[in-house]
């Protein structure tokens, strides 16, 4: 075993890949059958300790077995709408809810016998988490929920919801609290919105109002909902693209397999002096991105990482992947000719991906600028 | 480690919010996030100070505005942390 347990747990999403597999090489099968394959695969279950009902494979483990599943599947989004569920909605139920209801939610989160779904971004704040609108106040016992959000995966077909709202107004990033919200909760209604790229994510929005919330239903204690989203935005940001990192080998493969055989000007075109370059930067990048997933993975799971460097390192590492997918798509479209243009060929579809990859999970101009903060912050504080 | 009083906290969470908003005089009381005078990164910055300084173990679910919001109540936390 290695020093870390590493090896053993890239083997556990190894073989949680080859169990799921099968199951998702068919787009037509429905959405359910293709989320248990995976669930029974265990694949959701593979971030979390046993402790939680977990594998403990840890991120690690669960970004190995994504990038496998994304490099042979086309469903990139159905795997990207995994990471939402696991390490997002995952991560704040188990490390943040102490009740039984939170603790059953938690249960079948890990175990993937529903869908969980993480709603924070609102029209107003976009992904500035600590500017959201939506209100929690107190209702008696409970509270009354008020407010919108958009961009959220998986919205028209979550079972449950992790809502982000203000509780306090005046109390800045101390006033957030999380709620989970069942799905068939009077007050509370989806939609879902078409849209392009990494369409199995099935972004949409949901409004609440006057939705009732338990207050055995909030997670943790009132006014930790800013920690809570920034410990699972950490998590889902390191590891969210890893399906479309792993799709960039197979992309690769395709890429020079045709530049390999395509004859143009009586020699192969990788033999051409301006595609051989754009092939080489694109094995650069792939490799480049395969490596910042595993970095940001690996701090995710090592309990040395500091608390206070995880954001901007699962930032970074998530920005780096992005521009690396972004590029490539872009190289391998006009590596591809006139095959590149084809609507519904393989280019057009990464093309898509790329650009949602760059929003998804906060924008990549915005976590640049988190991690510069993140960086000047350092050096003045090492001034002082 | 000696037992923390409560003073040798204060100048923790005064020196560290002088490096983050100079010129900024805080009381016991002043509101240090619904101020703005601190941010999410410098909340976990703030409990990373208090753990090396205090030898204690700051719990995500501990950030909360019973313990973080003032000068005053980060040195009840702490002292109370120290004290089991």
């Amino acid at each position: 075993m290695s020093p870390d347990g590493l090896v053993d747990r890239i083997a556990l999403g190894a073989r949680a890949a080859e169990r799921a597999r099968p199951g998702l090489t068919d787009a037509r099968v429905p959405f359910a059958a293709r989320w248990a394959c995976l669930a029974e695969a265990g694949v959701m279950a593979l971030r979390f300790p046993p402790a939680a009902g977990g594998t403990g494979a840890g991120a690690a483990g669960l970004a190995h077995a994504l990038a496998s599943l994304g490099r042979d599947t086309t469903d990139r989004g159905l795997l990207v709408a995994v990471v939402a569920h696991s390490l997002a909605c995952g991560s704040a139920l188990v490390r943040f809810g102490t009740t039984p209801v939170l603790a059953r939610w938690a249960e079948r989160v890990v175990a993937g016998t529903c869908v969980a779904a993480f709603a924070v971004t609102e029209p107003g704040s976009g992904s500035d988490a600590y500017a959201l609108a939506c209100r929690a106040v107190r209702d008696g016992d409970g509270y009354r929920l008020d407010g919108d959000k958009v961009h959220v995966v998986s919205a028209a077909r979550a079972d449950v919801y992790v809502v982000l709202a203000r509780t306090a107004p005046d109390a800045g990033i101390l006033g957030l609290s999380a709620f989970a919200i069942p799905r068939d909760r009077a007050g509370l209604s989806t939609r879902a919105v078409a849209h392009r790229g990494l369409v199995g994510a099935e972004m949409g929005s949901i409004a609440l109002r006057a939705c009732p919330a338990r207050e055995d239903e909030r997670i943790g204690a009132d006014g930790v909902g800013g920690r809570l989203f920034e410990v699972a935005l950490a998590e889902e940001r390191a590891v969210i693209l890893a399906p479309l990192v792993g799709a960039m080998e197979a992309q690769l493969v395709r890429t020079a397999a045709r530049c390999a055989t395509a004859i143009r000007g009586g020699k192969p075109i990788a033999e051409h002096s301006a595609a051989g370059a754009r092939l080489g930067a694109m094995a650069q990048r792939a490799t480049a991105a395969r490596a910042w997933l595993e970095r940001a993975a690996r701090a995710l799971d090592d309990p040395a990482s500091a608390k206070d460097e995880l954001r901007a390192a699962s930032a970074m590492a998530k920005v780096a992947m992005s521009e690396a997918i972004r590029d490539n798509a872009q190289d391998a479209a006009r590596l591809a000719g006139a095959a590149g243009l084809e609507v519904d060929g393989p280019c057009a579809v990464e093309l898509d991906d790329a650009q949602t990859a760059g929003l998804i999970s906060g924008p990549d101009d915005v976590l640049r600028e988190l991690v510069a903060r993140d960086l000047v912050g350092r050096l003045e504080r090492q001034r002082s | 480690m000696s037992e923390p009083d409560a003073a040798s906290v204060a100048r923790v969470v005064d020196a560290f919010v002088a490096a983050r908003s100079p010129g900024v005089a805080i009381a016991g009381d002043t509101q240090l996030f619904a101020l703005g005078l601190l941010d999410s990164v410098a909340l976990v910055e703030l409990a990373a100070a208090l753990e090396d300084g205090f030898d204690i173990t700051v719990a995500d679910a501990e950030l909360v505005p019973a313990n973080f919001a003032s000068r005053d109540q980060i040195v009840r936390y702490v002292v109370g942390k120290r004290a089991g």
